[in-house]
């Protein structure tokens, strides 16, 4: 729950920076057939960079901030970033932030209440219906931090 | 002590050998427990009328009487004789035994009292007798002959009673469970008849867990999608499946499940419209696998082909690499054209087998369904995914509505609070047909190789399965039937087959063993040799009910080499 908060409070503050521009140069993909959840997709985050686990690491920066010897932790860890080039935990935050706020999220949260490195990064996105599910997915893949996006596709019981 | 009294009897009056005697002993004293316990009332149609059972003596039996008579005649003849057979009344009066003349002649009387005819003495065990006594057919008159052959010289005299095969369940609906018999269970049933150690998780609509017919092996049902109650079914589906794999057998209600005894848990993934979705499908596999169960079911799919719902293939795949077997239905829409139809969106890719999740998923054992005369109904899907098949159903006519008979159907447990589709009332079972149906036959049998051998793995289950199979349609491997019909007792013994076998012989007894292990095996004193002193320790705590008589067979064993 907390992690949800932390992320729609995020998504405001996003709102007021104005979000960078993607360039989501994706060819769309064909309709899918099969029948799916109105609004609702499945995204999978490769590990480490689900928004929990990025929230975690900007929560660590923050306490490091209160002490000297953090603070200098912090600016080595700046100065390696900059020279590799890497983006940083905010950096990847936003990106995800950026595609939510564009297909029109309401809510993300992990899917399986079970532990384990898949099931953790695995989120159900709950969407406003403004972007197609199509799209929505496209967007998400275009992610270098998301390993797939999917429909919630529909199973039905095979009694006749 | 009456047994102990027969023993020394033996011992002196026994001409042959004393030292064959001594080792052959413990066969005489079998008949332990029959001695100073009371008998209960027999109840009238428990036994074959007229029949009886009886067991003489050792050197008592009516052949070896007439032998010693005649002997007795001959010698009777000299004087020598004459003496000897004194010598032998005189020792008789002492011990207040009769003689053999008196033991021939009470027992002709005894035959012609009761109408007796004796028709057979037993191969296996030549001191044991079976007669007819004409008119004796009430339990009264049975305790009259039996205390009447208290005078003879017999260890005890019995009805003889009526055994039933016990793998035909008592269950008052087991005769419209065609799909039973077309499995063999019965035969199978005698190997196995389930543990309550296998768990079988039923991803589906719940489970009517306080359904009196399944309330004994139905641990939970667990809601995930929305519409599920706890311990309960959206649907009734699930109450269905559930019965197949273990409704409580031989309890004279209901069906009969393939288990007698098991744990199977519920996920509710279903809406009470019978839908569900990669998420809760997930969830419900993810909950089974962090249950530790040894096989889950999934009665269910959508027209979505592979690598398309990474979700739902990502929990399966988890579930094979903790060893859980995974068993799925192969889908209903044989008889569609591929396409989309509005009424029946599910059928999209018509009956393509390998175009629907979680069954052409692989490592999945993918079900398809047969009709009372191992027919391919139409509705079933087929394809190169097809892995077995198993009892569907087959409705007349291609139609989905089942004979209330179950006749056409799968006949098991219904929800309770829901109405069975055959009858559109409420009814505790209900027939119904599908691949749904299918499924929990091979599931059952997966948990019931379970029982019998734990470290049984996916791979090597699919591959008894297969490899047992009673072929249907062409040779081998085909896509409407896969491997064929599944064989309970075949795939049983197959399972049977790869556990180490204790070893069958008593002796030589290994080092370093416990000593429950090698009273089991006949060294009941735990002195590393199996003699005479074992049996009497033996004895001694099988009369206070302290050992068991799977030991004695050890004695037999070893004496009678």
């Amino acid at each position: 729950m907390r992690n949800i908060q932390v992320i729609s409070i995020a998504f405001t503050l996003l709102a007021l920076f104005g979000a960078q521009s993607i360039s989501a140069q994706i060819t769309p993909e064909a309709p899918i057939q099969a029948q799916y959840a109105p609004d609702e997709i499945i995204v999978q985050f490769a590990s480490s960079y689900a928004p929990h686990s990025l929230q975690q690491q900007i929560d660590h920066e923050k306490s490091l901030q209160k002490t000297f010897s953090g603070q200098i932790q912090l600016f080595l860890h700046d100065q390696l970033r900059t020279l590799t080039k890497e983006p940083s935990a905010n950096d990847h935050l936003n990106n995800i932030k950026t595609v939510s706020i564009k297909v029109g999220a309401l809510d993300m949260s992990p899917m399986f209440d079970v532990k384990g490195e898949s099931q953790e990064n695995t989120y159900l996105v709950k969407l406003d219906g403004s972007t197609s599910i199509e799209k929505a997915i496209d967007l998400y893949e275009g992610l270098a931090e998301v390993i797939y996006a999917q429909p919630n596709y529909l199973y039905e019981l095979y009694s006749q | 002590m009456r047994s102990l009294i027969i023993y020394m009897n033996c011992i002196r009056s026994n001409y042959r050998a004393g030292l064959a005697l001594l080792l052959l002993a413990p066969i005489v004293l079998f008949p332990l427990p029959t001695f100073a316990q009371p008998t209960p009332d027999i109840a009238p149609g428990t036994y074959f009328e007229g029949e009886f059972i009886v067991r003489y003596q050792e050197n008592k039996t009516p052949e070896i009487i007439s032998d010693q008579v005649d002997l007795r005649a001959q010698r009777a003849e000299t004087f020598v004789g004459r003496l000897q057979n004194t010598q032998e009344d005189v020792s008789a009066s002492l011990k207040g035994e009769k003689t053999p003349e008196e033991l021939k002649s009470s027992l002709a009387q005894l035959e012609e009292t009761y109408n007796a005819t004796r028709i057979q003495q037993l191969p296996t065990d030549p001191q044991m007798y079976i007669y007819t006594f004409d008119g004796v057919q009430s339990p009264e008159s049975i305790q009259e002959i039996r205390d009447a052959y208290q005078e003879a010289p017999i260890e005890y005299i019995q009805p003889n009673f009526k055994y039933y095969l016990s793998a035909i369940p008592t269950d008052t609906d087991y005769p419209k469970q065609w799909g039973m018999k077309l499995i063999k269970a019965e035969a199978g049933w005698d190997m196995a008849q389930g543990l309550s150690t296998v768990k079988v998780g039923v991803v589906d609509s719940g489970i009517d867990r306080n359904h009196p017919d399944l309330i004994k092996n139905v641990i939970k049902s667990e809601p995930i999608a929305p519409g599920c109650v706890n311990n309960g079914d959206s649907n009734g589906h699930g109450t269905h499946i559930a019965g197949v794999i273990g409704a409580t057998t031989n309890n004279v209600q209901g069906v009969a499940g393939l288990n007698w005894d098991v744990s199977i848990l519920g996920y509710c993934v279903v809406s009470p419209s019978g839908i569900g979705s990669s998420l809760t499908i997930a969830q419900g596999i993810d909950k089974a696998v962090a249950d530790g169960v040894d096989v889950i079911n999934i009665s269910l799919g959508g027209p979505i082909q592979s690598g398309q719902d990474r979700s739902v293939e990502e929990a399966i795949d988890r579930a094979l690499a903790k060893d859980i077997t995974v068993v799925a239905a192969a889908g209903n829409c044989g008889a569609i054209p591929p396409g989309y139809h509005p009424e029946k969106p599910e059928c999209l890719w018509g009956g393509d087998a390998n175009k629907y999740m979680p069954g052409s998923h692989l490592g999945v054992i993918n079900v398809a369904a047969i009709g009372p005369q191992n027919e391919h109904p139409t509705y079933s899907n087929t394809g190169s995914s097809i892995t077995i098949s198993a009892p569907g159903g087959n409705p007349q006519g291609g139609s989905a509505t089942c004979q209330i008979s179950g006749a056409d159907c799968i006949y098991s447990t219904w929800d309770r609070y829901k109405n069975c589709p055959a009858t559109s009332s409420l009814q505790p079972y209900c027939p119904v047909a599908g691949t749904s149906m299918a499924a929990p036959h091979v599931t059952g049998l997966i948990a019931l190789m379970k029982g019998i051998n734990k470290g049984l793995t996916p791979g090597r289950i699919m591959n008894i399965i297969n490899s047992t199979a009673d072929d249907l349609g062409s040779n081998d491997r085909d896509p409407i039937f896969g491997y064929g019909r599944i064989d309970i007792p075949e795939a049983l013994q197959r399972a049977k087959a790869t556990v180490t076998s204790t070893p069958t012989t008593p002796t030589p007894l290994p080092t370093g063993m416990q000593c429950s292990e090698q009273k089991q095996l006949g060294d009941y004193d735990c002195n590393g040799i199996v003699n005479l002193a074992d049996f009497e320790a033996w004895r001694q705590d099988y009369i206070l009910g302290k050992a068991n008589l799977t030991q004695f067979e050890w004695f037999r064993a070893a004496f009678t080499k």
